[in-house]
């Protein structure tokens, strides 16, 4: 897609916000199935247009990712997608307030 | 001794070969393998799994213990890393794919083949969800084991070297929990801190 490094943090940040829709929904358990489907079907998301998109079969040294690099952008993604969940249901309340 | 040492080595190339036969039959399964023996989709789900048990649990004294055992899951990861990197300073073996009976459908690593890191990480993430989450903590036992599996099948490692990181998963996992008895209570502060504290209230759902 937009090269290796960028593609790997994007869908740490599909798949990250997955997983805290389905945690967030089971706290609130209300409205816990739809969240789910939704949390599963981004993670699914995210390692279909990782792996679909291009060989990601490569050493560190051929335009792979090595494992600090690995640990540095998987952190990062996982802040953004925590700082996007936030952010969406800062602006959800927000909006319901109106 | 040399002699049961060399029956090892002759066992665990007739294993090797007994998996690593099946490789380049049949390319659709070829593919699916390499993924899961790749660098990217076992250790991110397990990762995901970590992230789900931070922050899915309600109950505080649940969390709390939840929460140690994440802790302890990247502590043990780490540690079998870096009892990784001491073993292979000390001793190297060759790559598997290098014997010319050998298929290799992966990309060729070229540090030692023993121990596996990958298991070794692996597996060290997983072992200590066991206690706390038994469930979740076999998911990702069995995600553990797939990516060990298609690492021999793969053409990457002999499976002695699989069983070599299971065991480095489980010693980094012994030598973590001996830690954190140690600091047992000042990370139980910590943790009680961290859920009250204002300034991390980015980090809670």
């Amino acid at each position: 897609m937009f090269g290796f490094h960028l593609d790997y943090f994007i869908c740490c940040v599909i798949s990250v916000s997955g997983v805290l829709i389905m945690a967030s929904s089971y706290r609130r358990s209300s409205q816990s199935f739809a969240n789910y489907i939704v949390g599963s079907g981004l993670v699914v998301l995210a390692a279909l247009l990782f792996f679909l998109t291009d060989d990601r079969a490569l050493n560190d040294y051929e335009g792979g990712l090595d494992a600090n690099e690995q640990a540095v952008l998987f952190s990062t993604g996982s802040l953004t997608a925590l700082l996007l969940h936030k952010g969406f249901v800062a602006l959800k309340r927000r909006l319901e307030l109106f | 001794m040399g002699n049961l040492f060399d029956l090892l080595i002759d066992l665990d190339r007739n294993l090797f070969f007994l998996i690593n036969s099946k490789a380049g039959i049949h390319e659709s399964i070829d593919s699916l393998l390499v993924i899961v023996a790749g660098d990217y989709l076992v250790p991110v789900m397990l990762s995901l799994g970590l992230i789900f048990l931070w922050f899915h649990e309600t109950a505080e004294y649940q969390a709390m213990e939840v929460r140690k055992r994440v802790l302890i899951a990247i502590c043990s990861l780490l540690g079998s890393c870096l009892l990784v990197m001491i073993i292979n300073e000390l001793f190297f073996r060759e790559r598997p794919f290098n014997l010319p009976e050998a298929k290799l459908i992966f990309y060729a690593p070229t540090d030692s083949s023993f121990p596996s890191n990958s298991t070794a990480a692996m597996f060290g993430l997983s072992i200590p969800i066991l206690k706390t989450r038994m469930r979740v903590g076999m998911m990702m036992l069995l995600a553990s084991m797939c990516l060990a599996i298609c690492r021999v099948y793969v053409g990457v490692h002999f499976p002695g070297d699989v069983i070599g990181g299971v065991l480095v998963a489980l010693l980094s996992f012994c030598i973590t929990i001996l830690l954190f008895k140690v600091i047992d209570k000042q990370l139980t502060d910590a943790l009680v801190l961290f859920e009250k504290s204002k300034w991390v209230k980015v980090f809670r759902l």
